[in-house]
């Protein structure tokens, strides 16, 4: 058997060379269909080229040529609006038409990718959840009574903390020194005495050097209490009964340290060699980075990769990278993308020019590899940390409306050229307006927080997660299908429904409908969401706290 | 109902892709296998070859797949053989469009040809096995 398949591979290999031995044929019989179609216009030969160019959507994809396949797409779709269209030559698409070819005749030149079964490991659909060690999220919960005790307790477990109890001190300190908590939830009062808690953290903590937050709770509001608990050196100080949100933010304030996503670098430098080993030594920092080596190609890098910092020679072939980045900052959305010059020149009025032309930083060649990541690190951060005001939905610090729309597209690009899977989730709060109207709007925010909260904490770092406002909540999962999203949400789901939020000392459970859609079959931003909706609408019909999936047949 | 799958009817026009599929039926798959390059050589060659199961490339130059189907369809013995069709532009309504056709599903092209009789025979499980 496995002799077997080692020969259909041998065979399929032996294709793929064959295929590529004739592509420059066929692309150049595209263009001369084309020139002679400049000439004279004939339908038959119109459609010659339609179908060529069709077939080379088909095949360059079936031989591992991605962007070939992509970029005769491309042309085949504007092909077919003409066609379509039956005014031949009269169409004012035929004006582009040169355009995508010569697109398409570069895209010729970009070798296959190796294996044309096998997809690129980083394109692997995860089997995967992704989600932090539960080991690193332990916490302690310190409470003489057992009962509120262990009702808290379970309400942390569903926030996705371990929690371990304790209801008396001892064990204690040689459990924080062992296991070494994320953090300590105190009781104030204990049977020895009106401020033991707090008598008990400052005693165990000066045998400690590295003590873990501590927040203490009590129904004691005094001055005398709260004093205490600052000498203590607390992290925080809730008041009984305690409120769940208000403590579940804390702790997540208190226990997490935001990773985000990796930066995303551009580089572009004719120097083949250099730019990939800059690539590396960034990657090798956790970094996404894009290679590119002919300035030409930048138009179509830049909206598929989203580079949040760009890297580049002041030497390129055809223009300089002034110009490059003159022409980057045409583009609205990347006014604020820092761009960092390097090259060989020590010239100091070329770094001036550079920097009028939108350059953010100048490095000189050879570049330290420290100092290359400490410039793009900062640069990047700082960036990030602009765009997130201009990104974020205010009360949930998820994307907002505008930004998921351009992630989905960026995605989705990604998704496309690499032949990948990726689901879209709609999640719509089931009966919101009754949480408003019956406990009032602090309430329904602090619902909407809550939910924000566990979505961030169950999914990945790539994983995109945003409000589209209201009750309305959209999860973008690339590498995922559709099944694999419908259980990871089903999670979700299940522990939401179970968490407890408090009002007015009422305490109630919300629950969510969600409609799942994938690409593929759904390929656009605009299908996806139609679809999901749809789904979701028959999630809501069916009676509601529950996940369906886009009916794709 | 279960019925074994065993003869196929491919049309494809693209001969590279016909000699990828081929392999990846033949050869990995272990069908039978009747390849036409055109929906009129199908209907010629389909009455005496008898397929369980008929596999169309939707996009052909003539006589294109759902042509190609109705023309078989005309055929007293091939009112009821399950067809699949193939196509790169897998859009939702595509997609009823062709099952409202009587086609079993809709493969995606590119295909992987390490995979693509895994998928034939899933689909045939789906409303055969």
């Amino acid at each position: 058997m496995a002799d077997a398949k080692e020969k259909v591979l041998a065979q399929l290999r032996a294709l793929r060379a064959q295929y590529a031995a004739e592509l420059p044929n066929k692309l150049q019989q595209l263009r001369s269909i084309a020139t002679r179609l400049n000439l004279q216009w004939d339908d038959e030969l119109f459609r010659t080229l339609h179908r060529q160019t069709h077939s080379l959507t088909g095949s360059g994809a079936t031989f591992g040529y991605a962007d070939l396949s992509h970029a005769a797409r491309d042309l085949e779709l504007l092909l077919k609006t003409i066609l379509e269209s039956g005014v031949g030559s009269q169409h004012p698409g035929i004006k582009q038409i040169d355009g995508l070819l010569a697109k398409l005749e570069r895209a010729g030149k970009i070798p296959a990718s190796s294996t044309a079964t096998a997809e690129p490991a980083i394109f692997q659909p995860r089997t995967q959840r992704h989600s932090i060690d539960p080991d690193k999220r332990l916490i302690f919960v310190v409470d003489d009574d057992t009962n509120i005790a262990h009702e808290q307790c379970l309400q942390y477990e569903l926030h996705g903390y371990k929690v371990r109890e304790f209801h008396e001190f001892s064990g204690l300190q040689a459990a924080i020194k062992k296991d070494q908590p994320l953090a300590i939830i105190m009781d104030v009062v204990f049977p020895e005495g009106d401020l033991a808690g707090i008598e008990k953290i400052i005693e165990i903590r000066q045998s400690n050097t590295d003590f873990p937050p501590v927040i203490f709770v009590s129904q004691r509001e005094d001055l005398e209490a709260r004093l205490a608990s600052v000498r203590a050196g607390t992290a925080a100080y809730i008041t009984k009964p305690i409120d769940l949100s208000n403590m579940i933010e804390t702790l997540d304030r208190l226990t997490t340290v935001d990773l985000g996503a990796p930066y995303r670098i551009l580089i572009i430098d004719d120097d083949a060699s250099m730019a990939y080993h800059n690539a590396l030594m960034l990657q090798r920092a956790g970094m996404e980075t894009e290679v590119i080596t002919e300035p030409g190609r930048l138009l179509d890098v830049l909206p598929v990769f989203q580079p949040e910092l760009i890297l580049m020679d002041l030497y390129l072939p055809g223009c300089t990278g002034i110009e490059l980045a003159a022409v980057i900052r045409q583009h609205e959305a990347y006014v604020g993308t820092p761009i960092v010059f390097f090259s060989v020149e020590t010239d100091i009025s070329k770094h001036l020019a550079a920097m009028r032309a939108g350059g953010d930083d100048f490095l000189i060649k050879p570049i330290a590899p420290d100092h290359l990541l400490a410039t793009v690190e900062s640069r990047v951060q700082r960036a990030r940390t602009i765009t997130s005001f201009m990104i974020r939905d205010s009360l949930t610090g998820l994307l907002n409306h505008t930004a998921i729309e351009e992630q989905l597209e960026r995605e989705l690009g990604l998704q496309q050229r690499h032949d990948g899977v990726l689901s879209y989730a709609l999640i719509d709060l089931d009966h919101f307006k009754q949480v408003n109207d019956h406990y009032g709007h602090a309430a329904g925010d602090k619902v909407i927080r809550g939910l924000s909260r566990l979505l961030r904490q169950r999914f990945r770092q790539t994983d995109l997660l945003g409000r589209y406002g209201g009750e309305e909540f959209v999860v973008v999962l690339p590498a995922s299908d559709a099944t694999l999203a419908a259980r990871l949400l089903e999670e979700v789901r299940n522990d939401f429904s179970r968490i407890q939020f408090t009002a007015a000392d009422k305490a109630f459970t919300v629950s969510f409908s969600a409609g799942i859609a994938s690409a593929p079959p759904y390929n656009s931003a605009f299908t996806l969401q139609e679809e999901a909706d749809r789904a979701l609408y028959r999630a809501k019909q069916a009676g509601r706290n529950q996940i369906l999936i886009a009916k794709s047949h | 109902m279960s019925q074994q799958l065993n003869k196929i009817l491919y049309v494809e026009d693209e001969a590279d892709i016909r000699t990828v599929a081929q392999l990846a039926l033949e050869a990995v798959g272990g069908f039978t296998l009747e390849v036409c390059s055109k929906g009129e050589e199908a209907v010629a060659k389909a009455p005496a070859f008898n397929p369980d199961l008929i596999l169309l490339d939707v996009m052909m130059p003539g006589m294109d797949g759902p042509g190609t189907l109705a023309a078989l369809r005309n055929l007293p013995s091939l009112h009821h053989t399950p067809v699949i069709f193939m196509t790169a532009k897998v859009q939702p309504k595509e997609i009823q469009v062709y099952k409202a056709l009587g086609a079993l599903d809709v493969i995606a092209k590119p295909f992987d040809p390490m995979t693509l009789a895994e998928q034939v025979r899933t689909i045939w499980a789906r409303t055969h096995g």
